[in-house]
This record gives C-alpha cells, structure tokens and sequence, in this order.
C-alpha cells in the first residue's frame, strides 16, 4: 500500500504535469483550424476534471472520507468541464438559448 | 511515537467517512463554487456570444504569469496537505513549517497576479476593453480576494498552531483552513485554462 507522504507527492508532481500538458496542447493546436481548436478545448476540459478528481480525493483527502460532499465536489469537476465542452462545440445552441426574442 | 502507530493512526483517519474540518466550512465552500459557477456560465454564454473577441482575448494575456500562478497554487495545495498529515501525525513543528510555506506560496500567487495586472495596464489593457477582459478581471480579481481570505485564514491556524491549539486528536480549525484553500486551488484549476488557454 502506497504511503500517504508518497501519495501527495505523487499527486502534486501529477497536478503539474497535467497543467504542463495542457498548456503544450494549447500552444501547439492550429489556431487557425476550428477542429483542432475544439478537440484541443475537449482535451484540456477532460484534464481540469482529472486534476478536479485528483485534488478532491487525494489533496483534499475526501476519497475516504465523507461519501456526500466528495459526490458533489466530483459533479462539480465532471458537470462545469462538460458545460465549457459544450459551450465550445454548440455555441449556436448557446446563442438561442440565451437570446431574448428572434 | 512508533511508525506502526502513525500507520493505523492514519488508516483509521482514512477510514472514518468524517467530514474534513466541519460542516460550516463545507457550507461556505459550496457557496463559494456556486458563485465561481455562475461566473463560469457567464463565462461560457459571453463567449458563444461574442466568438472572435474571446478567441483573440487571451492572446493578449500574459501566459506565463498564469502558468506561474497555476504552479504556485497547485504547489500550495500540495503544502497544506502536507500540513494536515504532520498534524494527524502530531507533529506540530513540521504542520507550522508547512502551513508557512502554504502561506508564501500564497503571497507569491498576489505577487504574481499583481505584476500581472500592472503588466496588462501597460498594455493598455482594462476592465472595459472589451467584454472578454470584463469577464477576465471579475473572475481574476474576486478568486484573488479569495486567495488573500485565505490567507488570512492560513494566519490564524499558523497562530493557533504556534500556541499549541491543534494536536493530532483535535486540528478540526487547521483542516477546515486547509479546505478552504483547496477550494480556491480548484476554482484557479477551471479558471486558468478558459482565460489563458483555450483561444
């Protein structure tokens, strides 16, 4: 079983090279290409989840703890990344839904 | 005290199902991502309405004070659990030493974000630029507030540590601190990369 000293180091050197990876995703994606914008946009909304999931259960330490508010930080990190995805894939959809009148 | 004590100390703080710090810091937490979350709808509905100036808007953003600030608070989120495992461990010294590191980390993070806003005034850039840098400067500014509330809670527990207050059975108010400053770690985790990395 891993040490929980391990553990948080483990952890933080992860956050870091998460954040390094995404960055180097968005610098080398054509900014002139919608696609690559958008699977780059994906990319970089599902690594916020995994660093989401990963302070909350191991920085945090809520993975053994209280079962209730580490669901609702989790549905945090999974919904608002999922909204950001979407806002970038369908902002037509967005538009509508937010406009007044036609 | 032994390695084998601290091992079933910290299997039996893992098992527990207990509520890090207590239940009102928990309260304000989630007050707190609420209303980072309505900026970040606000966030989502400005851009799909104004596409180009969004595109172009973190162009115009200094990157690498980001990324700094990303480190830095990721760094000091790693410091203060690190604290909180000293203390379940009854370490008092090394939790002091750690929640002082957390508390720099956290200065550094207001260094940097001020040079940052001292960088884009020379740049021309301000609050009514245009819609994206309004966005920008109301999210940035308030998650800055939050880091300095923060840190004044970080003060308070280093204090009370200092005179004893917390001990491996009793350290609800350093772990409720702790929480806290995870939380303004995770709102800079989804504001980092819609401001300065996704054009």
């Amino acid at each position: 079983m891993m040490s929980d000293n391990k553990r948080l180091i483990i952890t933080w050197l992860g956050l870091l090279a998460l954040t390094s990876i995404s960055v180097f995703l968005a610098e080398t994606s054509n900014a002139s290409a919608i696609t690559s914008n958008t699977i780059t946009g994906i990319f970089v909304c599902f690594i916020v989840a995994l660093k989401g999931q990963l302070v909350i259960d191991h920085l945090i330490g809520l993975r053994f703890a209280h079962r209730s508010i580490r669901r609702v930080m989790l549905s945090y990190f999974y919904i608002l990344p999922l909204l950001i995805t979407l806002g970038m894939v369908f902002p037509d959809a967005v538009v509508s839904m937010t406009s007044l009148g036609n | 005290m032994n390695d084998l004590s601290q091992i079933i100390k910290q299997s039996d703080n893992k098992k527990s199902g207990a509520i890090p710090g207590d239940i009102a810091v928990w309260i304000l937490i989630f007050a707190e991502l609420f209303e980072f979350g309505l900026f970040f709808v606000i966030f989502i509905v400005a851009k799909a309405h104004n596409p180009e100036i969004f595109s172009a808007g973190p162009q115009h953003l200094d990157t690498l004070s980001g990324i700094a600030n990303t480190f830095i608070l990721i760094t000091s989120s790693f410091f203060i659990a690190k604290a909180v495992q000293a203390i379940k461990l009854g370490r008092v010294k090394a939790s002091q030493k750690w929640i002082a590191l957390t508390f720099f980390a956290g200065l550094a993070y207001c260094c940097v974000k001020v040079w940052e806003y001292h960088m884009n005034d020379l740049r021309g850039i301000a609050l009514d630029t245009d819609i994206f840098f309004t966005v920008y400067y109301y999210l940035t500014f308030n998650h800055l507030l939050h880091v300095m509330f923060g840190m004044c809670g970080l003060l308070w527990v280093f204090l009370r540590n200092h005179f004893k207050a917390y001990s491996a059975e009793r350290h609800e108010g350093l772990e409720a601190a702790a929480c806290y400053w995870h939380m303004v770690d995770l709102a800079w985790i989804i504001i980092f990369p819609i401001l300065y990395v996704l054009a």
